[in-house]
């Protein structure tokens, strides 16, 4: 079995991680690629529309490092998967890059689907990272969402 | 009793980029009174810290937890990582 995290700070090298769910018992390979969209709708109003330049992640290292490796070796715990693959790049991740890879396998492929999407829910709510926009116009805002916004982009204070 | 606080993200943006805080809190201090001195204290973090959660070396505590002088603090904003 493999439990794989990493914070990396440059483009993630996706290839070089994909090789870590190779087994000839496994019949499904899942991966899920965060990548930085180049709109952005503050808080639902479709009248406040921005153009980001690039995404700025920045985390409580040593927290998330662990915090990772916990959500991995839970993964494997709670759902029917052999290999899990978690890997987050932290300072600038612009417009098309990928800041997120989330790959598991498993012999069947609904086990995989199920642990991938509980992994990104889960990271983002516990990990401590956060990501700062910074928009094509030079302005910049720092995420934090509340419990209150129904779209959870978190960026009231814009 | 005084608790260093390591700040992240829009916290640290707030104190203008100040990575640690002091607060003063009494000896018996919970993690709720910490949050609650680091609102009174440094008014520019009310607003997150209203909303945000402590973590005392490297894991998140609950309201009632105890913080000591030595403990190694940290103020985690609502996170968005992903």
């Amino acid at each position: 079995m493999t439990q794989l995290v990493a914070l990396v700070d440059s483009v993630i090298q996706e290839a070089e991680w994909y090789v870590h769910l190779n087994d000839d018992d496994i019949g499904a390979h899942i991966w899920f690629r965060g990548v930085t969209r180049a709109t952005t709708v503050l808080n639902g109003d479709r009248t406040r529309i921005q153009q980001t330049e690039t995404l700025y992640y920045e985390a409580h290292r040593p927290m998330a490092e662990a915090g990772l490796q916990q959500l991995a070796d839970s993964a494997v715990q709670r759902f029917d998967v052999r290999h899990v693959v978690i890997v987050h790049r932290l300072g600038e991740v612009p417009v098309g890059q990928c800041s997120v890879l989330v790959g598991c396998g498993s012999a069947h492929r609904s086990a995989c689907i199920e642990a991938v999407a509980w992994i990104m829910d889960t990271l983002k709510q516990e990990i401590p990272i956060w990501k700062q926009e910074r928009f094509q116009s030079g302005s910049t805002c720092w995420v934090h969402p509340g419990a209150d916004e129904p779209d959870g982009t978190g960026m009231n204070d814009c | 009793m005084i608790v260093q606080i390591e700040l992240f993200a829009g916290a640290k943006e707030a104190m203008g980029g100040t990575d640690i805080v002091n607060v003063e809190v009494h000896d018996e201090a919970s993690a709720a009174d910490v949050l609650m001195a680091l609102s009174n204290q440094h008014p520019p973090l009310a607003g997150l810290a209203s909303r945000s959660r402590l973590a005392v070396d490297h894991a998140y505590v609950g309201d009632d937890d105890s913080i000591e002088s030595t403990s190694n603090v940290a103020l985690i904003p609502p996170v968005s990582g992903g």
